[in-house]
C-alpha cells in the first residue's frame, strides 16, 4: 500500500469508455486508486492544525517522496518553520510487509531517533490524519457498495459507502464505514465521511482543492475535521514538482542528519 | 399615628374587594394559573460555583482558565477488588475505560489501562498506550504491572495508595453541566452489574447528589410544611374556612413566586430551594391573625360584613408593617454578593408581599362570599391565659431575676462566638451515611484527590512554556505543592518533559529533571572525509528551548492532537498545573492557597502565575459568605428600623424595636459557637431573614403598649399588653417557628442547621420581644413611649 500518495491522488482519465450506469462501487474504487502517477515528486507543505477553540499550530514542511515499487515508498519531510522545530527532518521507510520504519532527526540532539509504529491508525504529526488517511489504501480491505450519485460543489460524483474487509480492518483504521464523493470526471476523492466503533461520525474529509500537475491529479488542500472533539487540521501543498529524479541514498537514515 | 392612616387609606380597597369578592377572587385566580403554568419551566442549578458573580477575580481567572483549558471537572470512579492485578479484573478495567470515553458527555478519560507511557528504546522513544490491545495472558499482566509502577507519571489517582483500588478519571466536557454527565456516568456505572464495589465522586456528582437531595427535600419538605400548616389551622379553627382561606393564600403566593421565578429563568438553587418553605410559614402568619379577630367579631354578634370590615380596617396596618419590614429583611440579603443568596432574597420578598395583598384582598373577598358559620369554636380561656396573667405579675415583681438570666444568655453566648468555625465543606453537608460522602470519602482517603487546584501559568508570547526557566518554576511548584499536606498529586507538563529528557539520554537518572538554558549536548556527525560519508562524534551547545520544543515534536509524532491539551493551552502560551486536594474543607483550602501564594511571592515575584480551580471558588464564596454575613445583618436592622421608626414617626421606637432581635442575634451566633455549628454559606442566611421576621412581635408588642399607656399606667399597661398581644406573639412564634424547622428534615446538614437556628431565633425574639421589652418598659419608663399616646 502506498503510504507515500499522501496528499494526492491522481488520474488520467480513463481511455475505456463504459457506461457509468453499470459501474459498481468497487470498480470505481479501482479506477481511482489505479491512476497515473509519479515516480518522484517535491513539494511544500503547510500543516495546519486547529483545536476546538480555534488555537492554530502551523508547520511548514519541505517533502520529497519516492516510489520504490507499486506498493512501497519513501517520505522525507523536512521542518522549515516554526524556528524551533527548524531542520527536523522525518523519514518513513515504506514496507509492505510489517512496520513501516520511522525516524526522526532532532537538531538540538544531533540524533536520529526511531519512532515506534503506531499502526498505521497512528495520528500524522498530531493531526487529524492517520497515517492510514494520506496513504494508499488496499482495493481489497475494504467492501464497496455504490449508493446514489451526488454533486459536491457543483460536480457530479460517485458515493460508495466503503466496510472494512474483515475484523482486522476495523480494528487497524478505527473506521466502521467510510463514505466516499469521487469526483466523475477525474476520479479523484473530494470527500469522505468517516464513522467510528459505534457507527457514529467521528470524522469528515473536505478537499477544497485539486490540482493537475504534470499529468497527475493532487489533492492540494485538504481539511480534515474530527466532529466528536472539534479538531480539525487543513494540509495545503503548493510549489508541487513531479519526477525530478532525487539521489539513491536521499532516503536513508545516515542523510536524515545532513539536512541542515 | 401613621398606622391607622395608611388602614384607612388601605381600608378604601377593603371595600372595594369586599363589594365585588367574585371578580377579586376571579382576577387572583386567572393570575395564579397563569404563574401556575409557567412553573413547569423552572429550572435547577444546583452547582454553588455558577451563583458567584461573574466579576470577581477569583471567578474571572478560573473563567479564563475554562477558556483555555478543554475539560474543567471530572469525576474519579473508584473500583474495589481484592486482586487489582487479576487478568479479569483487568479486563473490566480496560473494556470499562473504552465504554466510558465513547459517552458524549465525556471529554477524555484516564485509567490505569489507557495511558500513555512514555518508554526509551534502543534507538528512540515511545509513546504508546500501556495496553494497546486488552491483556490475554498472565504475562501480559505481569508485564502491565510493571509498565505502571515504571511510567514515572503521577498515578496516585488511578491505582490507590493500598492497591486495592483502581480510578478511572473521567474529564468531562466543559459545555455540558456537570450533574448531567455525572448522571449519565453513575447510570451507565448502574447498569454494569459488576461484583466489584464501584465509588464515583467529585465535583459533578457531588453536584448530582446535591440536585438528588434538592429534589428530594422540594418533594418532601414542601408537602410537610403545608400538612403542618393544616394541622395548626385545623386546631386554632377547627372549621374548613379556617383551614382553606389560609391556605389558599399560601399556595398562591408560593406560585406566584416560583412561576415568577421560572419567567424570570431564575433557578432553583441550594439557596432558593428553601424559599417555599420559608414563604409558607411566613405567608401564613396575617392569615391567622385576621381569621381569629373574624371569629371574633363573628361571636360578639357582627354581620358577616361588618365583622370582615372591622377585621380588615383593625388588621390593615399591622398587617401591612409586619409584612414589609419581612420583606425588606429578605431585601437584605441583596447585599450578598452569591448570586443565588440575593435571589431568594428579591424572591421571599416578593412572596411575602404578595401573601399581604391576598390576605388584605383575597381573604376578606372569600369571608364575605361565605355565609355566617354556624358553629364557632368557643374563645380559649385557659391554659395560655392564665400563664399570660402569671408572666406579667412575674415580671412586674420580680423582673430582676429576669433581667439576671437575659444578662447570663448574653454573656454565655459573647463566650460562645469566638468559637464560631467559619467552613464551607460541601462534603460535610451530606449526613454520615448518604453515598456521596461514602463515595467520597473512601475516595480520597485511598486516592490523590478529587478538588483540584490549578496553578495558571501566563507566557507573554506563544511558545513561552516551552522556554525551560518557566518549566523550572513549575517543576519546584509541583515540588512545593507536593509536599503540603492534603495534596495527594500534581501533574503539569513539566513532568512530561523531565520524562523525555530522561528517556532520551539512556533512562539516566541525572536527565530526570527540566533541561538548563543552554545544554552541551554530545551527538554525532555525518563528514565527508576522502570521498566517504563518515560518523563522527560531537560535542555542541543547545538552547534547552530548542531542546525542549523538539521533545515535544517527537512527543507529537505518535501523539493524538489533544494529548496535553488539559495542561497546556495550543500555542504553548499558558500552561496549569493540577494538584489534586482530598478534602473540601475550606480551612484546609486556605492553608494551602496562602502557603502556595507566599511561596509564589518568594520565589518567583516577577511570574504570572495565579491560583485558580474549584478549590478557590470554594475559598471565594466563603469569603463572600463572611462579608456578605455582616453586610446583610446590618442592612436588615437598618432597613427594618428605619420602617418601622418611619411607621411609629420615632427613631428611638425604631431603635427598641432592634433590641429583641439584638438580643436574637446575639443568642444565635452563641449558640453557633456552644454548638458547633459551622457558619456558611446556608447558615449565613439565617440572620437578615430571623431580623425580618422576628421584628414583627416587637411591632405587636411596642404598638399594644402605646395603645394601652394612654389609659393605664406602666404596670398595667404591661399585664395588658402581654395578655393581647402577648398571646398572639407566642401562637405566631410557635407556628413560623415549627414552620421553619421542617427544614431540619432536609438531606443536607447545613439546611438542617439553618432549620434549627431560625427556629431559635424565632423563639428568641419572640422572647426578647414579651420579656426584655417589657422589663425596659418597667424599669426605665421611657417618656418618649408615653408622649407618643397623645398623638
Amino acid at each position: 500500500m502506498s503510504f507515500v500518495k499522501f496528499a494526492f491522488v491522481f488520474l488520467l482519465l480513463s481511455l475505456i469508455t463504459l457506461n457509468a450506469q453499470t459501474l459498481d462501487g468497487k470498480t470505481i474504487m479501482q479506477k481511482a486508486l489505479n491512476k497515473s502517477t509519479w515516480k518522484y515528486m517535491q513539494g511544500d507543505v503547510e500543516l495546519i492544525l486547529i483545536n476546538s477553540q480555534g488555537q492554530k499550530r502551523i508547520r511548514k514542511i519541505k517533502m520529497f517522496s519516492r516510489k520504490r515499487n507499486e506498493n512501497e515508498s519513501d517520505m522525507l519531510m523536512r521542518f522549515v518553520a516554526p524556528p524551533d522545530v527548524k531542520n527536523i527532518a522525518f523519514l518513513t521507510i515504506e514496507h509492505s510487509e510489517g512496520d513501516d520504519e520511522r525516524y526522526l532527526y532532532l537538531p538540538a540532539l544531533r540524533r536520529v531517533k526511531r519512532i515506534t509504529s503506531s499502526g498505521k491508525g497512528g495520528n500524522f504529526m498530531s493531526s487529524d490524519f492517520t497515517y492510514y488517511d494520506i496513504g494508499k489504501p488496499k482495493l481489497n480491505d475494504w467492501t464497496y457498495k455504490r449508493l446514489e450519485d451526488e454533486k459536491i460543489d457543483g460536480f457530479d460524483c460517485y458515493k460508495l459507502e466503503c466496510l472494512p474487509a474483515n475484523e482486522q480492518i476495523a480494528k487497524d483504521t478505527g473506521y466502521r464505514k467510510i463514505l466516499r464523493w469521487i469526483r466523475k470526471d477525474v476520479y479523484v476523492t473530494v470527500r469522505s465521511q468517516y464513522f467510528d466503533k459505534g457507527l457514529k461520525e467521528w470524522k469528515i474529509l473536505e478537499v477544497p482543492k485539486i490540482e493537475n500537475i504534470g499529468g497527475v491529479w493532487f489533492q492540494t488542500d485538504m481539511i480534515m475535521k474530527d466532529v466528536q472533539t472539534g479538531h480539525s487540521s487543513e494540509m495545503i501543498f503548493n510549489n508541487i514538482m513531479v519526477n525530478k529524479k532525487l539521489p539513491d541514498n536521499f532516503f536513508s537514515k545516515r542523510f536524515l542528519t545532513r539536512l541542515r | 399615628m401613621e398606622l391607622k392612616r395608611n388602614g384607612n387609606k388601605m381600608y378604601k380597597i377593603t371595600k372595594l374587594v369586599t363589594g365585588f369578592p367574585k371578580f377579586t377572587i376571579l382576577i387572583i385566580l386567572i393570575i395564579t394559573i397563569f404563574f401556575g403554568y409557567n412553573i413547569k419551566n423552572i429550572k435547577v442549578d444546583p452547582d454553588i460555583t455558577t451563583s458567584l458573580p461573574k466579576n470577581i477575580p477569583a471567578r474571572k481567572l478560573y473563567d479564563k482558565m475554562n477558556e483555555i483549558f478543554p475539560s474543567k471537572d471530572f469525576v474519579l470512579i473508584a473500583i474495589e477488588t481484592d486482586s487489582v492485578f487479576s487478568l479479569k479484573f483487568v479486563r473490566t478495567v480496560y473494556d470499562l475505560t473504552n465504554t466510558l470515553e465513547t459517552l458524549p458527555e465525556v471529554y477524555s478519560v484516564m485509567s490505569p489501562t489507557n495511558i500513555k507511557l512514555i518508554r526509551g528504546t534502543e534507538e528512540g522513544m515511545e509513546v504508546k498506550e500501556i495496553l494497546p490491545t486488552p491483556p490475554e495472558t498472565e504475562r501480559d499482566i505481569q508485564k502491565y504491572k510493571h509498565d505502571l509502577f515504571n511510567s514515572d507519571l503521577p498515578i496516585e489517582n488511578i491505582i490507590s495508595k493500598d492497591q486495592r483500588m483502581i480510578g478511572i478519571m473521567v474529564f468531562v466536557k466543559k459545555n455540558i453541566k456537570p450533574e448531567e454527565a455525572a448522571k449519565r456516568i453513575l447510570d451507565y456505572l448502574d447498569t454494569l452489574d459488576s461484583p466489584y464495589h464501584i465509588f464515583a465522586s467529585g465535583k459533578p456528582v457531588l453536584t448530582l447528589y446535591l440536585a438528588r437531595g434538592m429534589a428530594r427535600d422540594m418533594r418532601l419538605l414542601f408537602p410537610l410544611v403545608i400538612l403542618l400548616i393544616i394541622v395548626i389551622l385545623w386546631l386554632s379553627f377547627r372549621s374548613l374556612r379556617g383551614v382553606l382561606i389560609p391556605l389558599a393564600v399560601v399556595l398562591i403566593s408560593v406560585t406566584w413566586t416560583i412561576g415568577l421565578m421560572a419567567l424570570l429563568g431564575v433557578p432553583i438553587t441550594h439557596s432558593t430551594n428553601m424559599l417555599p418553605i420559608l414563604l409558607a410559614s411566613i405567608a401564613v402568619a396575617d392569615g391567622i391573625h385576621i381569621v381569629n379577630r373574624y371569629y371574633d367579631l363573628i361571636r360578639a354578634n357582627e354581620t358577616v360584613k361588618d365583622a370582615v370590615l372591622d377585621t380588615m380596617k383593625e388588621l390593615n396596618s399591622p398587617v401591612i408593617l409586619t409584612s414589609v419590614t419581612t420583606a425588606f429583611g429578605f431585601l437584605a440579603l441583596n447585599t450578598s454578593n452569591i448570586g443565588s443568596v440575593g435571589d431568594l432574597g428579591q424572591f421571599t420578598a416578593f412572596g411575602v408581599i404578595a401573601a399581604m395583598v391576598f390576605s388584605l384582598t383575597f381573604i376578606p373577598a372569600a369571608l364575605t362570599l361565605l355565609k355566617r358559620p354556624k358553629k364557632i369554636k368557643a374563645k380559649e380561656s385557659g391554659f395560655l391565659s392564665k400563664l399570660a396573667v402569671k408572666y406579667s405579675e412575674f415580671i412586674i415583681t420580680k423582673r430582676k431575676y429576669l433581667l439576671a438570666f437575659i444578662a447570663l444568655v448574653i454573656v454565655l453566648s459573647i463566650i460562645g462566638w469566638p468559637q464560631i468555625v467559619l467552613e464551607n465543606n460541601s462534603i460535610n453537608n451530606f449526613p454520615e451515611d448518604h453515598p456521596a460522602r461514602i463515595s467520597y470519602e473512601n475516595i480520597n482517603k485511598h486516592f490523590a484527590g478529587t478538588t483540584f487546584l490549578s496553578i495558571l501559568v501566563e507566557g507573554d508570547s506563544a511558545g513561552a512554556i516551552k522556554d525551560p526557566s518557566i518549566l523550572r518554576k513549575m517543576d519546584s511548584l509541583e515540588n512545593f505543592l507536593a509536599s503540603l499536606e492534603h495534596v495527594g498529586s500534581t501533574l503539569s507538563l513539566s513532568d512530561f518533559i523531565k520524562r523525555m529528557n530522561k528517556v532520551l539520554h539512556a533512562d539516566s537518572e541525572k536527565y530526570n529533571a527540566i533541561p538548563p538554558d543552554t545544554v552541551w549536548e554530545t551527538g554525532t556527525d555525518w563528514v565527508e572525509e576522502n570521498g566517504q560519508w563518515i560518523e563522527k562524534p560531537v560535542k555542541f551547545k543547545v538552547a534547552g528551548k530548542d531542546l525542549v520544543a523538539q521533545y515535544l515534536q517527537l512527543y507529537e509524532m505518535s501523539g493524538k492532537p489533544d494529548d496535553f491539551s488539559n495542561l497546556v493551552d495550543y500555542n504553548y502560551q499558558n500552561a496549569r498545573i493540577n494538584a489534586f486536594i482530598n478534602t473540601e474543607s475550606s480551612n484546609v483550602l486556605r492553608d494551602i492557597d496562602h502557603k502556595t501564594r507566599a511561596y509564589i511571592q518568594k520565589h518567583f515575584p516577577q511570574a504570572k502565575i495565579e491560583l485558580t480551580g474549584t478549590s478557590e471558588l470554594f475559598l471565594a464564596i466563603n469569603d463572600l459568605v463572611v462579608s456578605g454575613q455582616f453586610k446583610s445583618i446590618f442592612v436588615s436592622l437598618i432597613l427594618v428600623i428605619g420602617v418601622t421608626s418611619f411607621a411609629f414617626r420615632s427613631l428611638k421606637i425604631g431603635l427598641l424595636n432592634g433590641i429583641p432581635l439584638l438580643f436574637a442575634m446575639v443568642f444565635n451566633f452563641g449558640y453557633m459557637g456552644w454548638f458547633g455549628i459551622d457558619l456558611n454559606i446556608v447558615t449565613a442566611l439565617t440572620s437578615s431573614i430571623a431580623i425580618g421576621v422576628g421584628v414583627d412581635y416587637a411591632v405587636h408588642f411596642i404598638h399594644r403598649y402605646i395603645y394601652r399607656l394612654s389609659e393605664f399606667n406602666e404596670e398595667e399597661s404591661v399585664r395588658k399588653t402581654i395578655f393581647e398581644a402577648g398571646i398572639p406573639i407566642v401562637i405566631n412564634a410557635v407556628t413560623v417557628g415549627l414552620g421553619f424547622a421542617i427544614m431540619m428534615f432536609s438531606t443536607f446538614t447545613g439546611v438542617k442547621h439553618m432549620g434549627l437556628l431560625i427556629t431559635l431565633a424565632m423563639f428568641t425574639s419572640c422572647f426578647g420581644a414579651i420579656a426584655i421589652l417589657p422589663t425596659y418598659f418597667l424599669t426605665y419608663k421611657p417618656k418618649f413611649l408615653k408622649e407618643k399616646r397623645s398623638d
